[in-house]
């Protein structure tokens, strides 16, 4: 004992400067000034609304360093299109239309059993998603995953430290997808179904614009100025994009295909139909009436629509059977509840829901980083820019740059969607009324709504 | 290891050994996924029954398995033994038949279900050949129809296989006995009756069997065919099943699960206790 005691005092200052060292490495390592532990997200994206995931993980880099992301884009089908004599001709390739089905397929089971890679999911919404040629959708509906537990709860994203503030947004875009006061999908991007007349000056228009509800503004178009319908042939399915309830809910086990509202909206598509096959007969090819429900396609359409320039068109935005607006959602995120990492996806989510995201536009510096032309911002503000910018760039023909009935469009946003298969399952069997005049919408209505029926009492 | 080997022999232990990897894949892929099952309609007692009989979609489900079980089953052990009968004779061609029945039996699904959409699509072969002869057009996959469809599918592709059960019970009956019956006075049908049929009750019994299984893989074409949600005439139990699964309900998909083993155990009690009683009464 002496011994050793005699030992520790030669080598004294040796060991205490050994063990400070230590101690000095493990205060450090332990107050973060060694590298930290960085949260890395697997985010899965749909090529059709994220456009340079690169430059997307670029921008964030920079605010959140601590954050890394790793993307995957889920595959999409590749269409090739041949200029023939009789006009262009489109095939799909199979390849890439089993690759992106096998991709979606392993994804949704991967999601519902709870055993997903992905920490966040960045997909398009729309009706266009279901279309077989492009591959479906990766949810059938939406909107069931917010009552199966199979999705995180994200809705720290307004509150706590760095919450957004809920008001600046649309607030039915951000219900559409609760249940239980806990936020499941979060949307991203909207669109809304809009009217494009040619002729602002048109005696219809006044009369459309003071319409306060669905009922009354195609009974504007259909009844009282019958004469201005004109070619209606985009048209045709506008009332049903208006209504502000899905055809099924799955949630509520309502079947509002069965309801008056849709009823009505049935009883007008018809009408718009006879129109539509009226003047194709007659041969006049004048778009007085078009619908639309992204940005550009809504400039485009203004530009279309007011031709060759003498006149000045008009976008009303139509009515739901409410009175309100409703919207569908273009673009939305989820985290799967398997997720390790909502808190990092939580900051993701609110940089997209941000100022620098939503008020990207095609002619800003990153709008590469999503396909922004294909959707409306959910962030009021923003909203209110990107009309003006699009409309002021793209429909030079329209009166005002940005008319009263679109710049308080945030705010009239009553109902948001989300839209499903049967929704889609609708549009294609009132299709077949379009192609086929002899052909009635409740014939091709009847088998849709036995299988529906079915399918809420399962 | 000579030891163990003697007590390996001596406790009648190596069937064991040699069942157990198939022992163990049943255990892990049916028995435990189905006490999950059980455990998930027991802890929520009679609330997940009192919701399945709520439902009238499973009501449907339920009627219509029974219906295509007891339309579909006779139909094929009665077809299966004719067609044996028919072609247990020898003649030219005979095994050409014979294998001609059996092919269907090796065809995947998926190709029936394309043959079938093929024939029955609404610009389909069938339709077209009814439009040209000025004769009215049918949506033959989305109305009433549908039943029969899959009833026939069922036939054509189970049928050949009952036909080569059927063969072999009749090529085991005794020659001698048709020849006793013949001197005693009997006609073909007295002979039927009296000699082949009695002596088909062990293969009916296993063919029974067989025809149940495969009218319960019939779903496989079912879903292929007419999708998750058919015309009402064919929605079974296993669509009733899968698409709870898909919406996730579990309760309402266990519930249906037990009970649809409930039934398929019934129905196997009543093959059982039908050939049990036919044994009594041969005697």
């Amino acid at each position: 004992m002496r011994r050793f005691f005699k030992r520790f005092q030669r080598r004294k200052n040796e060991i205490i400067a050994v063990l400070a060292g230590a101690a000095a490495v493990s205060v450090l390592a332990l107050s973060g000034c060694g590298e930290q532990e960085r949260a890395v997200l697997k985010i899965y994206v749909d090529g059709s609304v994220v456009g340079d995931t690169g430059l997307l993980a670029e921008q964030f880099h920079l605010r959140y360093p601590e954050i890394g992301l790793d993307f995957e884009v889920l595959p999409q089908v590749r269409h090739d299109s041949v200029i023939t004599e009789e006009g262009i001709s489109t095939t799909v390739d199979s390849d890439s239309l089993a690759a992106r089905t096998a991709a979606l397929q392993r994804q949704r089971t991967a999601i519902m059993a709870g055993s997903s890679d992905g920490d966040l999911f960045l997909v398009g919404g729309g009706l266009s998603q279901y279309d077989e040629y492009n591959g479906g959708a990766l949810l059938d509906d939406p909107r069931l995953l917010t009552g199966n537990g199979a999705l995180a709860d994200v809705s720290a994203i307004f509150e706590g430290k760095g919450a957004l503030d809920r008001k600046a947004y649309i607030g039915p875009a951000f219900s559409a997808g609760s249940g239980k006061d806990a936020l499941y999908l979060v949307p991203l991007g909207i669109g809304v179904s809009c009217g494009v007349i040619a002729d602002a000056d048109a005696p219809a228009v006044q009369a459309l614009g003071e319409a306060g509800n669905m009922t009354d503004f195609f009974s504007v178009l259909t009844q009282q100025y019958p004469e201005e319908l004109g070619n209606l042939s985009a048209s045709w399915n506008l009332p049903f994009l208006a209504l502000s309830h899905p055809a099924v809910d799955k949630l509520s086990r309502t079947l509002y295909a069965e309801d008056a509202s849709y009823r009505e909206a049935f009883d007008v598509c018809e009408e718009l139909l006879a129109a539509d096959a009226a003047e194709k007969e007659e041969g006049n090819g004048s778009a007085l009436l078009m619908q639309s429900c992204h940005p550009y396609a809504l400039g485009a359409a203004a530009q279309e629509a007011a031709g060759n320039g003498e006149k000045e068109a008009v976008i009303l935005p139509v009515p739901d059977e409410e009175g309100g607006i409703t919207a569908f959602v273009e673009f939305y995120a989820f985290a799967p509840a398997s997720s390790d990492n909502v808190e990092a996806a939580v900051t993701f989510l609110r940089w997209m829901l941000g100022v620098e995201v939503q008020s990207l536009g095609t002619g800003s510096e990153n709008a590469a980083m999503l396909n922004t032309a294909t959707f409306f911002p959910v962030r009021k503000d923003c909203l209110r820019t990107a009309l003006a910018q699009h409309l002021g760039e793209r429909a030079e023909s329209l009166g005002e740059a940005l008319p009263e009935s679109l710049a308080t469009l945030g705010e009239r946003i009553t109902a948001v969607r989300y839209a499903n298969r049967y929704d889609y399952e609708l549009f294609e069997a009132l299709r077949q009324c379009k192609e086929n005049p002899d052909t009635t919408v409740d014939e091709v209505m009847e088998p849709l709504l036995a299988e529906w029926r079915l399918y809420l009492d399962e | 290891m000579k030891r163990v080997y003697t007590i390996f022999r001596q406790r009648k232990q190596v069937p064991w050994l040699f069942l157990s990897p198939l022992l163990a894949g049943v255990l892990l892929f049916f028995l435990w996924p189905f006490a999950l099952t059980a455990g998930e309609v027991f802890s929520s007692g009679a609330e997940g029954f009192r919701d399945l009989f709520s439902s009238s979609a499973f009501w449907l489900a339920v009627k219509n398995t029974m219906r295509f079980l007891f339309t579909a089953v006779p139909l094929n052990m009665f077809l299966g033994l004719v067609l044996a009968l028919a072609l247990q004779k020898q003649f030219r061609c005979v095994f050409f038949f014979r294998s001609v029945l059996l092919f269907p039996l090796v065809v995947p699904a998926a190709c029936i279900v394309m043959t079938a959409r093929v024939f029955l699509a609404e610009r389909g072969i069938v339709n077209a050949f009814l439009s040209s002869m000025g004769l009215p057009v049918a949506g033959w996959t989305g109305g009433p129809a549908a039943f029969w469809i899959l009833v026939l599918l069922y036939l054509w592709k189970n049928c050949g296989y009952n036909m080569v059960l059927f063969l072999a019970g009749l090529n085991l009956i005794p020659r001698e006995q048709y020849q006793c019956a013949v001197l005693d006075g009997a006609g073909a049908w007295q002979r039927f009756l009296f000699v082949t049929l009695p002596q088909l009750r062990q293969t009916g019994f296993f063919v029974a069997i067989v025809s149940v299984i495969g009218a319960f893989k019939s779903f496989r074409e079912a879903f292929l065919l007419f999708g998750r949600h058919p015309h009402e005439s064919i929605y079974m139990l296993q669509h009733f099943i899968s698409n709870n699964f898909d919406n996730l309900n579990y309760r309402r998909l266990s519930a249906a699960s037990l009970l649809l083993l409930a039934g398929f155990l019934a129905v196997m009690g009543i093959v059982f206790r039908a050939y049990g009683r036919s044994g009594k009464d041969s005697r």
